[in-house]
């Protein structure tokens, strides 16, 4: 009755103990989540504003050269395999060009802020530790950039889409009936309906970029749940993997809440009324 | 100074669909002068709608147009979208079909009318308080007499009922004072008494502004309320062209006798084109000859040899080989 | 459908991308069966520009070359090669996977449009679950257990692959149930399971087959990442993910050992997402446009 045993401990918040560094596994990914959090809920913001734009554009150039290649560039970025983005920006960015640090998670050589909450980059704010903070920052831009740029397409495609439909829509030809420009009408009314049905994808895009997320840390050999997770794969870990998908289980059914609650703040249709 | 306000001259619209160009309107020849109601009546499928999207550049992208649209000497035909935005609104103005979906639902009805207003004050240049606009605003929406217009201002569209939709769009012509209105079947959506208001409102816009207005619907006793003149389409063509009492009087053409004779006596509420018998005819088969023969009461040979032109016919015009 | 195809430059692409990957891995992939098969491996060399296996110091990480178009790896193994060989065991992950996922969501889905109630609560439930994790972390938990091996990956691929194809087939189902009555009434003596099983059949081929040709790239691009993470790989067989994830200790000076494995799968990926794209627009009626 060992999984009954597992389920209770779980119920309990314990995910048992790692095998290796023999410390309990919620320890463990209460280190590593806040680091990939880190990544992740930048890149989902990311993959939304670009989704959107790039998805305005297009749906506003239809059938015209622009649109072809914005489609066509979500399509390379969508069929990409994560790691292969990831490691085409650092090649490009980090070595050649030499603009960002190619790995890690933070200099080594300078000493970490004071644990005052899990989130490093919180913890540098809160004690003013700036150059820590920097450089926090200067190891998360390509991370975060190759798992917004793994994801945004899907948003793009149903951006485009909708925007289209919603040209079409009364109000849309209203609204240039009127005499606003074309420019105020695509990028004020269209855009901004077209991106209500987003909202309903942002869960799933957070699902998506904690996914790429894993991989993409391998590439840059930054430590969070990306490093935790290969750790585990190597040995074997059971217990770590299963505890991992548990709480990335229960991070996406947050990220299904916060995704209701924007739903709500953006149409004005579900809002309760007064 | 001239009274022509909007003349169409050959125009001709296709759509593009899965089997190819379907030509849709076939030729139009028409003109309206400032001031006039000009009545637009056929069945639904007639291509009422496309004709009053055309003139408003409104087409949907799977569309194509050929001839003039010459307003007030420009010719909106030719013009490039980017160059339309500055007769949309206060030149032409378009209601449209079905208006419970013209407002944009994410945003206030206020600010979608102070932005109607701002358009036309930007184009007479001259600069106004924000405070001036909200005044304007309020007095249109009180006689368009919507209750308490205040707080209307304050509510999103779908918190207000079909018939206020509309009154709000109707406001939004008032604001703009545009030129020509087209309105399209702008009421089959309401119930009978809002219908009679919003006809008012219509015909209080034309008087005290002089706005020229294209009234499109398939109910020829209602245009004959509005009108002064009727235009009668059937498969995209002009059949009949003229005053309105006497067309309503005597009708010459075969489809607009049957529409009239289809209009109820006594009970208004009950009128339908159903005294036609049969169908419009599919664009993608009409018949030869003339486009009517098939539901003609008055068929001759060479209906259906050859296609009758419109033709001046005692003050008016008329598409019929009993007339030429 | 061919013609319709054809008219488009996107869906051609794809189309040609399709054909020959899938050639390749059949051609391939029967020589590797068949030199295991008569213990002789240089069998399943012969199509191959160099032995994908030869250690060979001396070539150790040269950069591409009309000798090693796509250069070499540490090992001094030919990467071109290296990929040749293997296409077809990716070709066959995603078949298996993408038919399983038909047939469990066809059966799954039709039960529970069927049924209705509880059953169905009960599968839309889990369908539900299993489309809000991602696959990749789900697959993990699955195959970990099983020693994460290339049959294990396959496995997990199976079990977490059929939501999307159980929502279809029970819409589809529910389509039919309504109008069941009328259409059983009407054809009189059909049996009913005859007419349902010919309506579902008959209106899901066209999209169904849409959709997978698609997905077949999805399956590709979540089992290439799992070999990238170390799942699902049989050393010394190379396989294009895990090349990928080797390669990187190559960087950045040996690019090549890295990036054109991962270009590959870019390239495999793409082809069947433009043709699947082309197939949706097609069954959808979108192109006449
Ligand atoms: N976007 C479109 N694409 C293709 N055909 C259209 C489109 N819009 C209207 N039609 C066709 O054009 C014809 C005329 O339609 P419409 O102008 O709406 O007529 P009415 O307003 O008189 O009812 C109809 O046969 C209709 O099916
Ligand atoms: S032309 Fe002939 S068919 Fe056509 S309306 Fe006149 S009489 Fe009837
Ligand atoms: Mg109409």
């Amino acid at each position: 009755m060992q999984i009954v045993d597992y389920i209770l401990n779980v119920l309990h918040g314990n995910l048992g103990l790692d095998p290796f560094y023999k410390v309990p596994v919620t320890t463990l990914i209460g280190k590593y989540l806040p680091r990939t959090l880190e990544l992740v809920i930048p890149a989902t913001i990311l993959s939304v504003v670009i989704g959107l734009v790039t998805g305005a554009i297009a749906a506003s150039n239809r059938n015209k050269p622009t649109d072809y290649f914005i489609r066509g560039v979500y399509l390379v970025t969508w069929a990409s395999p994560p790691f292969f983005v990831a490691t085409v920006l650092q090649l490009v960015v980090a070595y050649y060009l030499g603009l960002l640090p190619p790995t890690g998670t933070v200099n080594p050589l300078l000493p970490a802020p004071k644990d005052i909450t899990p989130f490093p980059i919180l913890n540098a704010m809160l004690t003013g530790d700036w150059s820590y903070f920097w450089s926090l920052v200067h190891h998360m831009v390509l991370p975060t950039i190759s798992i917004a740029l793994v994801s945004f397409g899907i948003v793009t495609r149903i951006a485009r889409a909708s925007m289209l439909d919603y040209m079409e829509s009364d109000f849309a030809r209203l609204s240039l009936m009127k005499g606003l420009s074309r420019r105020k009408v695509v990028y004020g009314v269209v855009l901004r309906n077209a991106s209500i049905p987003i909202v309903t994808l942002v869960a799933l895009l957070f699902g998506y970029s904690v996914a790429g997320a894993v991989v993409i840390e391998d590439v840059y050999d930054y430590h969070g749940m990306g490093y935790f997770i290969t750790q585990a794969i190597e040995n074997l870990d059971y217990t770590s993997v299963l505890g991992t998908t548990i709480v990335v289980g229960i991070s996406i059914i947050i990220a299904n809440l916060v995704a209701d609650i924007l739903y709500g703040i953006l149409d004005p249709r579900v809002r309760v009324v007064e | 100074m001239s009274k022509l306000l909007l003349e169409l001259k050959d125009l001709t619209i296709f759509y593009k669909t899965l089997i190819g160009w379907v030509k849709v309107v076939e030729s139009v020849n028409l003109s309206v002068d400032k001031g006039e109601i000009v009545g637009v009546v056929g069945e639904s499928g007639s291509g009422k709608s496309t004709l009053g999207n055309a003139i408003a550049r409104l087409l949907p992208p799977n569309s194509k147009i050929q001839g003039d649209i010459m307003l007030d000497n420009v010719n909106l035909a030719k013009l490039k979208e980017s160059q339309l935005q500055k007769y949309r609104g206060t030149s032409v103005f378009m209601i449209f079909q079905n208006p419970l979906n013209s407002l944009n639902p994410v945003k206030k009805v206020g600010p979608q009318l102070l932005e109607a207003a701002k358009v036309r004050y930007n184009r007479e240049g001259k600069k106004v308080e924000e405070k001036e606009l909200v005044e304007e605003t309020l007095k249109v929406l009180k006689e368009l007499r919507l209750p308490d217009p205040q707080s209307i201002m304050e509510r999103y569209p779908h918190q207000l009922s079909g018939g206020q939709v509309q009154r709000v769009v109707i406001g939004m012509a008032l604001l703009l004072k545009p030129k020509l209105l087209i309105a399209d079947e702008p009421t089959s959506a309401l119930d009978v008494t809002v219908q009679a208001q919003v006809v008012k409102l219509f015909r209080q816009l034309n008087e005290e502004l002089g706005t020229s207005i294209i009234f499109i619907t398939h109910d020829i006793s209602l245009a004959y309320v509005l009108s002064n003149r009727i235009v009668v389409m059937y498969a995209g063509r002009i059949m009949e062209d003229g005053d309105v009492d006497e067309v309503l009087r005597k009708p010459l053409h075969p489809y607009t006798q049957g529409l009239v004779s289809s209009i109820p006596k006594g009970n208004k509420s009950q009128n339908r084109l159903n005294a036609i018998p049969g169908n419009p005819p599919s664009f993608f088969v009409l018949p030869g000859g003339c486009k009517f023969n098939p539901r003609c009461n008055k068929v001759m040979e060479v209906c259906k040899q050859k296609e009758p032109s419109l033709v001046e016919k005692e003050g008016r015009r008329v598409r019929c080989w009993l007339y030429e | 459908m061919l013609k319709a195809i054809r008219r488009d430059k996107g869906g051609l692409v794809g189309l040609v991308i399709v054909v020959a990957f899938l050639l390749w891995s059949l051609i391939q992939g029967t020589l590797e069966v068949l030199a295991g098969y008569l213990k002789k491996p240089s069998l399943g060399y012969t199509l191959l520009p160099h032995n994908p296996f030869a250690l060979n110091f001396q070539y150790s990480l040269l950069p591409p070359s009309s000798r090693f178009p796509f250069g070499t790896n540490a090992n001094g193994e030919d990467i071109l090669s290296r990929i040749l060989y293997a296409m077809p065991r990716d070709a066959f992950v995603a078949i298996v996977v993408v038919l399983s996922a038909i047939a469990i969501g066809a059966v799954l889905g039709i039960i529970s449009g069927y049924f209705g109630g509880i059953v169905d609560e009960a599968i839309m439930r889990i369908t539900d679950a299993f489309l809000s994790l991602p696959a990749l972390i789900l697959v993990i938990a699955i195959t970990l257990p099983l020693k994460a091996t290339y049959l294990g990956t396959i496995l997990g691929l199976m079990v977490v692959w059929w939501p999307t194809y159980a929502r279809f087939f029970r819409a589809q189902t529910l389509k039919v149930k309504n109008m069941d009555f009328i259409s059983a009434a009407k054809l009189g003596n059909v049996s009913p399971v005859k007419l349902f099983y010919s309506y579902i059949f008959l209106n899901s081929i066209d999209p169904i087959i849409a959709y997978a040709t698609l997905d077949f790239g999805n399956v590709i691009l979540t089992y290439s990442t799992l070999a990238f993470l170390g799942i699902g790989i049989s050393p010394p067989i190379p396989e294009l993910g895990e090349m990928a994830a080797d390669g990187l200790s190559g960087l950045p000076q040996a690019w090549w050992w890295s990036v054109f494995p991962g270009m590959t799968i870019l390239i495999i990926v793409v082809g069947f997402v433009l043709l699947g794209d082309r197939l949706q627009d097609i069954v959808a009626g979108r192109i006449a446009y």
